[in-house]
């Protein structure tokens, strides 16, 4: 069972994938195949989108139509950009793996790696 | 021994302790080998110093009790009356400093916390998608990245990561995050933030932040490598800090190349002797800056 905001992902997915506006009828609509839901359900869903800034929204005679506010390489760009961001941050929320290195530290990482691997294939 | 022997007694501890400590600490035998222990005297040298400062402020606020109009039976203890205020205020107005100083960055730097974890939840919430053999979130991005959120239990990697990486590599790269929010290295990372930002002026406490900031890194690794294994984490340090197209953000001053080396090397021991050195020095570190404050009466205040 999908939790409300597994829903909000589905729902946000479909409409960047179909790249046109859609009511909550052809939203119920598309995910029928693989989903019964209730009317109700994907109103509230997105109306929840609409209220936190994800979904624009335009009376289309009786029913709204929604879209997204952005594309989602645009929001991946600004999750990856607080990412890139916390190393010169002061406040340390995101611990990155590692940070990006310069061509030459790049290049010296290669070198120590390339020197390991001839050291154990001659052992071998 | 009165109080101005107190309080230069213990400043100068303070002082000896902040300029030792560093030359000490960051010789390269010991943070490579053994980064807990590390750590833990970086942490446990700066407390000390900072007891120290503290106990000498609270010795000049209690010496207040001696004045006459506080204590008549203390008439002649032969502390001046004018020394005296002047160490009162002296002292009441360091440690109000030092108190708004942090309050205020501690709170800075919450709001900031709270603000990226925020949204980084709620963009992961519509973009990202659970895999439960990771057991991590997967976004798509066109960077390869991995990271942990502090505070939360959420680990992140890009979809671009993980086609970059091989299954050991990726394996590697989940454990060493997962021993970030394990070892709650977020908090003694925020804990050396706070002092460096409360007092900008002090420099070894930028030393004591770069340093937390480097040696959790370090922690870290040794997990991993002890999960997984060092060539694999050394292997996805270089594949996943390559030289993003963003340009220079997050530069990491040298940081990847020493881990990389060091990860090739022979694994650090774990070994019992360090322990017991660290136990001492500890007690010592933290024990001194008291039984300077007590001499030779054996009362605190």
């Amino acid at each position: 069972m999908r939790t409300f905001g597994d829903l909000e992902s589905l729902v946000m997915d479909r409409l960047w994938n179909a790249d046109r506006p859609a009511t909550v009828r052809e939203m119920l609509d598309t995910l029928a195949s693989e989903r019964q839901l209730a009317y109700t359900t994907v109103m509230t869903v997105m109306d929840n989108l609409y209220r936190k800034g994800w979904l624009t929204r335009e009376l289309d005679g009786k029913a709204y139509r929604y879209q997204p506010v952005s594309s989602r390489r645009d929001y991946s760009a600004e999750l990856m950009r607080q990412v890139l961001a916390g190393s010169g941050d002061e406040v340390a929320t995101l611990l990155r793996f590692v940070d990006s290195m310069t061509d030459q530290e790049a290049s010296a990482v290669r070198d120590a790696l390339l020197d390991r691997r001839r050291a154990d294939d001659h052992d071998s | 021994m009165n109080v101005a022997t107190h309080v230069l007694l213990l400043t100068g501890y303070a002082a000896t302790v902040a300029t030792v400590a560093p030359h000490v600490l960051s010789r390269p035998a010991l943070s490579p080998r053994s980064p807990g222990l590390a750590l833990a005297l970086w942490h446990a040298s700066i407390g000390s110093a900072g007891l120290a400062l503290g106990l000498a402020a609270v010795k000049l606020v209690s010496a207040a009790r001696y004045l006459p109009f506080v204590r008549s039976e203390h008439h002649d203890h032969g502390i001046p009356v004018v020394e005296t205020l002047a160490g009162l205020a002296i002292g009441l107005v360091l440690i109000a400093f030092a108190a708004t100083r942090m309050t205020k960055t501690g709170l800075r730097i919450l709001r900031g916390h709270r603000k990226t974890r925020d949204r980084q939840m709620e963009l992961l919430a519509v973009l990202g998608r659970h895999d439960p053999e990771l057991d991590a979130t997967v976004v798509p991005a066109t960077v390869a990245a991995a990271y942990c959120i502090a505070g939360t239990r959420r680990i992140v990697v890009t979809d671009h990561a993980i086609k970059l990486l091989q299954p050991r590599q990726l394996a590697a790269v989940l454990a060493h995050e997962r021993a970030h929010l394990a070892g709650r290295h977020h908090l003694l990372v925020g804990w050396a933030t706070l002092l460096a930002g409360a007092f900008p002026a002090v420099k070894v406490l930028d030393q004591l932040r770069e340093e937390t900031r480097n040696l959790v890194e370090l922690l870290a690794d040794d997990r991993a490598r002890r999960l997984v294994d060092g060539s694999s984490l050394a292997g996805a340090i270089a594949l996943l800090g390559r030289a993003s197209p963003s340009g220079t953000l997050g530069a990491t001053g040298g940081q990847a190349l020493a881990r990389v080396e060091r990860l090739l090397g022979p694994p650090p021991e774990r070994s019992s002797p360090a322990l017991i050195a660290l136990g001492a020095a500890t007690s010592i570190l933290i024990g001194l800056p008291l039984l300077l404050a007590s001499f030779p009466s054996g009362v605190l205040f």
